[in-house]
C-alpha cells in the first residue's frame, strides 16, 4: 500500500518537476510541432510594433520595446540574461537560478500557481512562458490582458530559432545571432569528433531510479546523447517517461548517467542493477548540474561537451 | 365503532413471517394491552401499524382508510409511537425534543406558532417534564427520557398512542407513574391506546382489553379477567402460576410459582 | 433561550466573516493601502463614480485577483461545511465529511474525466466539470452509504473503512485518467487536484453560487426532518418523516455542494469535519441553526486558511488544502480517539 502510494506520488512529482521545471516538457513530444517560422528580420534593430509567431502558434504583437519583462521559466530567464537583457526582468520564478544575478530579481512565486498579484503589480509589457501551464496562461492572457510569448524549443534547430525570436522581441538581434553562431560552432567542434567514433555506446539517463524515469525520444538529452556519439537506451519511449527495469536489464547499457552527482554511489549500490554492464565496469557518471543537459539554452553545449567526453573519453583525451 | 382494523395481516423479516394472517379490531377510546413471550410478534405488530415494516399481505385500516396510502406526515398526525429505544447522541434540549413532535403538523416554510408552543407546554406539563425544558436530553435518567418521549408523542396530538414496552428499564415507581399517565390520557382525553407490555400484572391492571399472542397468532383476547387465567399463562408462557385478584383494581394478578414446587 | 443565544451567535458569526473577508482582501503579496483599497471597492459599487487616484495594477489586483478569490473561498468553505454537517446528520456520526466519505474523491474522478475528455483543458466552458464531479461524488457516497449501513446502525469503523476503500479506489481512477490523458490536460488535472483557489475569478464565483444556494436552501427547508433523523430512522418515521426520500435528498444535496466546491477549488479536506462539529458544540444540534452558522464559520475558516496559504511564504503559494490538512488532521485524530473510546466504553 505504502509502496504503491510512494510510486504514485513520485510519478506525479516527476511529471510535474520534469515537465514544468526543466523546461523540456513531456508535452513537447506530442503537441503539434510549430517551428517558429519568424520571417528573419533583415534589420538588426527591431522596429516596433512587431508581430511574432511563438511556439504556441500564437501571433504575439509587441507594441513597444519591452521594458518590464516577467519570465515564468528558468530557461527563458537564462536566455534573456544571455541576450544581455537581464536588467529588464521585473519578475521570475522561484526556480530561476541562473545566472547568479537573478537573485536580485523579485520572485513571483512558483508556477503552481504563481502570484498573480505580483505579476500584475510588476506591470510587465511582456511575459515569457513555456508550454504547459495552460490555466496560468489563460488567466494572464484573458483576465489580465498581458502579452505572453511562449518559447518551447524541442530540438537544437528550434532552440536557435527561439533565441532569434526572443532577440527580435526584445531588440537584441545581434546578440542572438552571436549566441547561435557560438553554439553552432561549439556543437560542430564536438560532433566532428564524435562522428569519428566507431562504436556508439548505449547510455541510459536515470532521472529517477525508483521508479525508473528517463528521457526518451524528443528530449534534449536524447539529442545530446546521440550528438555525443552514444545511443540513448531510453530512446524507445517518448518524452519523459517511466522505464521498465526488465527492459533496462535486457538492453544492458554500458553507461549510466545520473541526474545529479550525488546519486552515483546510490546507483552503484542498487540491488537488481548489479548485473548491468555499466555497474560492473563502474561507468556511472553524474553531471555537476543537470540543467546543462535539460534546460534549453546556451549552456547546453557544456552539457554536450561533458557527455561527449564521458561517452568517448578516447576521442577527447588526446 | 371500529377505529383501527387489521385485516389478515402477514408480516415479518426475511421469508419467515412473524405475524401470519392476523386480524384485530380496535375501537375508539379503547385501551388494549398486547402481551406474550419474547418473539411472539408484539413488536412486529407495532412496526406494522407504525409502517416502519411493510406487510407482505393484508392491510391496516384507520377510520376505513388504508394506512399504506396515507402520507407519512398525515399518518404521524394521527398515530404516535413511543418505540422501545432510540439513540440520543445529540444534545437537543428537552423542549427542542418535545417540539419535534409538532413536525407532522408544521408546514415546511412556516415556523412554529403560539399554538404549537402551547401544545408542547401542555404535553410537558402532563408528563411532568416542564422543569427539564432547558436540560440537554443526553443527560437525562431513564425515567426522565421515557417521560420526554411520551411528551413528544403527545405533542403530535395523536388519536392513537402506541407504546412498545414503555416500562422496560424503569423502576417500579416510574412504571406506575407512566401507566397512570396513560390511563388518564385514555379516560380524560379519549386517547386510544395500544401498549405492548411485558408485565402481565400491569397489563391486566391498566388495560380494558388484553391481547395475548403466541407464535404470531392470537391466543386469547378479551377483558383481563377472562384472558389472564392459570391455564392461558401456562399455555403461552409455559409457567406455573396462580391467579389472584388485585385488592384495589379487582384485576387478575399473577403469582409466579416455582417450576419444581409442590404443585 | 438557546434559540435566542443561537440568533446572537448567527449575527456574531456573520460579523466575524465580514471582518475576515475585509481583512483577507487587505492582505496579499502586493501591499495596497487600506484607504486606497476601500476607494477601489467603492468605485465598483453601482452608481459610484470615483476619480481614479490609484495605480491601475492595484485595481486589477484587488478587484480581479484578490476579491474573487476571497469570495470563492468563502463559498467553497460554506459548501464544504454545510455538506459535512448534513452528512454527519445522515450518518449520525461527527466523523463524516465529504473528504472522509470519499465524496471528494468521487467528485475528483468526475471532474478529471470532464477535463480530460469533455471540457478539454478546463478552459472553454466551466459547466461539465462540476456536473461530472456531482455525478462522481453521488456515486461514491452512495456506495459508501450502502457499505456502511449494512446492519441496523452505521458504526464508526464501517463508515471509515468504506470511506477509505472508496476513496482509494477513486484516487486510483484519477491516476488512471492521468496516465491515459494527453500531457496538456494531465498538467491541468494535476494542478486542479492539488487544490487551491488561485484560479478564482468572477465567472467561477458565478458558477459556484447556484450549487451552494440550491444545496443550502434544500437542507434548510428540511431542517426539522434532519433533526428528527438524528433520533434514528425509526423515530423519524414515527414523526412523519419520509425517511428514504430524506436520505436520498441528503446524499444528492451533499454531493451537489461538494461537487461545486471540488470543481472550483480541488479537493480540500477537513473543513466539513471541523466546522460543523465546533458549531454544534456552540449552538446545539438543531440543523436550522447549526447549518447557517456552519456556513458562516466555514467561510471564515477557509478564507483565513487561504489567506495564510497565499501570503505566509511571500510570493510562493502553498495549496490551501495543505494548510487545512495541517490544521484538520490532528483534530480528526483527536475526534477519532474520542469516538473509539466512547465505543469501547459503551
Amino acid at each position: 500500500m505504502i509502496g504503491i502510494r510512494k510510486v504514485r506520488a513520485m510519478a506525479l512529482a516527476l511529471v510535474l518537476t520534469v515537465s514544468v521545471l526543466a523546461g523540456c516538457t513531456g508535452s513537447a513530444t506530442q503537441t503539434t510541432p510549430t517551428p517558429a517560422s519568424t520571417p528573419a528580420p533583415t534589420a538588426k534593430v527591431t522596429t516596433y510594433p512587431v508581430t511574432l509567431k511563438d511556439d504556441a502558434g500564437n501571433s504575439v504583437t509587441i507594441a513597444q520595446e519591452p521594458k518590464h519583462i516577467v519570465s515564468l521559466a528558468p530557461s527563458n530567464t537564462e536566455l534573456l540574461f544571455a541576450l544581455g537583457k537581464g536588467p529588464l526582468l521585473v519578475g521570475r520564478t522561484d526556480f530561476c537560478d541562473y545566472p547568479a544575478d537573478v537573485k536580485n530579481v523579485p520572485s513571483v512565486g512558483s508556477l503552481f500557481p504563481p502570484s498573480y498579484e505580483k505579476i500584475v503589480a510588476a506591470k510587465p509589457d511582456l511575459i515569457l512562458m513555456m508550454g504547459g501551464s495552460a490555466d496560468v496562461k489563460k488567466k494572464l492572457a484573458d483576465e489580465y490582458k498581458l502579452p505572453i510569448l511562449t518559447l518551447e524549443p524541442k530540438n537544437f534547430d528550434e532552440l536557435y530559432n527561439d533565441i532569434k525570436l526572443l532577440g527580435a522581441a526584445v531588440n537584441a538581434q545581434p546578440q542572438a545571432d552571436k549566441i547561435v553562431a557560438d553554439m553552432q560552432a561549439a556543437v560542430k567542434e564536438i560532433t566532428d569528433k564524435t562522428a569519428k567514433a566507431t562504436a556508439k555506446p548505449a547510455a541510459f539517463y536515470v532521472a529517477s531510479d525508483d521508479p525508473i524515469f528517463t528521457a526518451g525520444s524528443g528530449t534534449f538529452i536524447d539529442a545530446l546523447i546521440t550528438m555525443a556519439g552514444g545511443t540513448n537506451v531510453g530512446g524507445d519511449v517518448k518524452g519523459w517517461a517511466q522505464y521498465n527495469l526488465e527492459q533496462l536489464v535486457a538492453k544492458n547499457p554500458a553507461i549510466l548517467i545520473a541526474d545529479n552527482a550525488t546519486s552515483v554511489d546510490q546507483l552503484k549500490a542498487k540491488k537488481g542493477w548489479d548485473g548491468l554492464q555499466a555497474i560492473k565496469t563502474g561507468k556511472v557518471y553524474g553531471i555537476s548540474d543537470w540543467n546543462l543537459m535539460t534546460r534549453p539554452g546556451p549552456r547546453l553545449t557544456q552539457g554536450l561537451k561533458w557527455l561527449a567526453e564521458t561517452i568517448h573519453p578516447e576521442l577527447f583525451s588526446k | 365503532m371500529t377505529y383501527l382494523r387489521i385485516e389478515h395481516l402477514t408480516c415479518g423479516y426475511g421469508t419467515r413471517p412473524v405475524l401470519a394472517d392476523f386480524s384485530l379490531d380496535l375501537d375508539q377510546g379503547d385501551y388494549l394491552a398486547v402481551v406474550g413471550p419474547n418473539g411472539s410478534g408484539k413488536s412486529t405488530l407495532v412496526r406494522a401499524i407504525a409502517r416502519t415494516l411493510a406487510p407482505t399481505a393484508g392491510r391496516i385500516l384507520l377510520n376505513d382508510t388504508d394506512i399504506a396510502r396515507m402520507p407519512a406526515r398525515e399518518r404521524a398526525a394521527v398515530i404516535a409511537v413511543v418505540a422501545q429505544d432510540e439513540p440520543w447522541d445529540f444534545d437537543f434540549t428537552v423542549a427542542e425534543m418535545v417540539l419535534l413532535g409538532r413536525l407532522p403538523h408544521l408546514q415546511r416554510f412556516r415556523s412554529e406558532t403560539v399554538r404549537d408552543h402551547s401544545v408542547v407546554r401542555q404535553a410537558m406539563a402532563q408528563t411532568h417534564t416542564l422543569h427539564l425544558a432547558e436540560r440537554p436530553v443526553t443527560g437525562l435518567s431513564g425515567g426522565e427520557r421515557q417521560r420526554v418521549r411520551v411528551a413528544r408523542a403527545l405533542a403530535q396530538e395523536p388519536s392513537l398512542l402506541i407504546l412498545d414496552e414503555p416500562t422496560a428499564h424503569l423502576d417500579i415507581a416510574h412504571q406506575v407513574e407512566l401507566l397512570d399517565l396513560t390511563r388518564r390520557l385514555n379516560r380524560e382525553q379519549g386517547l386510544t391506546i395500544l401498549a405492548v407490555l411485558h408485565d402481565l400484572n400491569l397489563a391486566a391492571q391498566y388495560a380494558h382489553r388484553l391481547l395475548m399472542l403466541k407464535d404470531g397468532r392470537r391466543f386469547a383476547e378479551g377483558r383481563p379477567g377472562d384472558t389472564v387465567t392459570e391455564e392461558s399463562v401456562r399455555a403461552v408462557y409455559g409457567s406455573r402460576v396462580q391467579v389472584m385478584l388485585h385488592p384495589e383494581e379487582q384485576s387478575p394478578h399473577v403469582i409466579l410459582l416455582s417450576g419444581d414446587g409442590q404443585g | 433561550m438557546r434559540a435566542h443565544r443561537g440568533r446572537v451567535v448567527l449575527v456574531i458569526a456573520a460579523l466575524v466573516l465580514l471582518a475576515t473577508l475585509l481583512l483577507a482582501a487587505g492582505i496579499g503579496a502586493v501591499r495596497i493601502p487600506v484607504g486606497e483599497g476601500l476607494r477601489i471597492l467603492l468605485s465598483h459599487l453601482p452608481g459610484a463614480h470615483l476619480a481614479r487616484t490609484w495605480p491601475e495594477p492595484h485595481e486589477t489586483i484587488l478587484w480581479q485577483i484578490r476579491l474573487p478569490r476571497v469570495v470563492l473561498g468563502a463559498l467553497v468553505g460554506m459548501a464544504l461545511s454545510v455538506a459535512g454537517g448534513a452528512y454527519q446528520g445522515l450518518f449520525k456520526n461527527p466523523l463524516a465529511d465529504p473528504y472522509v466519505l470519499g465524496v471528494s474523491g468521487g467528485a475528483a474522478v468526475g471532474g478529471a474525466l470532464a477535463i480530460a475528455f469533455l471540457d478539454r483543458m478546463h478552459l472553454k466552458t466551466l459547466g461539465p466539470v462540476p456536473l461530472l464531479a456531482f455525478a462522481g461524488g453521488l456515486l461514491a457516497v452512495t456506495v459508501v452509504y450502502r457499505l456502511a449501513s449494512v446492519g441496523r446502525r452505521v458504526t464508526v469503523v464501517a463508515l471509515l473503512l468504506a470511506g477509505v476503500a472508496v476513496g482509494s479506489l477513486m484516487i486510483s481512477l484519477v491516476s488512471l485518467i492521468l496516465v491515459i490523458t494527453r500531457p496538456l490536460e494531465r498538467d491541468i488535472i494535476i494542478f486542479w487536484l492539488m487544490g487551491g483557489l488561485s484560479g478564482a475569478n468572477w465567472t467561477k464565483v458565478g458558477w459556484m453560487l447556484p450549487y451552494l444556494a440550491a444545496g443550502l436552501a434544500a437542507l434548510l427547508c428540511y431542517g426539522r426532518e434532519l433533526n428528527a433523523l438524528l433520533m434514528g430512522e425509526e423515530t423519524a418515521a414515527h414523526l412523519g418523516v419520509d425517511v428514504e426520500r430524506l436520505k436520498r435528498m441528503i446524499l444528492i444535496v451533499g454531493s451537489l455542494l461538494t461537487a461545486g466546491a471540488v470543481a472550483f477549488s480541488g479537493a480540500i479536506g477537513f473543513v466539513g469535519l471541523i466546522v460543523p462539529h465546533m458549531v454544534r458544540l456552540l449552538v446545539g444540534p438543531d440543523h436550522r441553526l447549526m447549518l447557517p452558522v456552519s456556513a458562516l464559520v466555514g467561510a471564515t475558516v477557509l478564507v483565513a486558511a487561504d489567506t495564510a496559504a497565499r501570503s505566509a511564504f511571500g510570493a510562493t503559494e502553498v495549496p490551501v488544502g495543505l494548510v487545512m490538512a495541517l490544521a484538520g488532521g490532528p483534530f480528526f485524530l483527536w475526534l477519532l480517539r474520542l469516538k473509539l473510546k466512547a465505543a469501547a466504553g459503551a
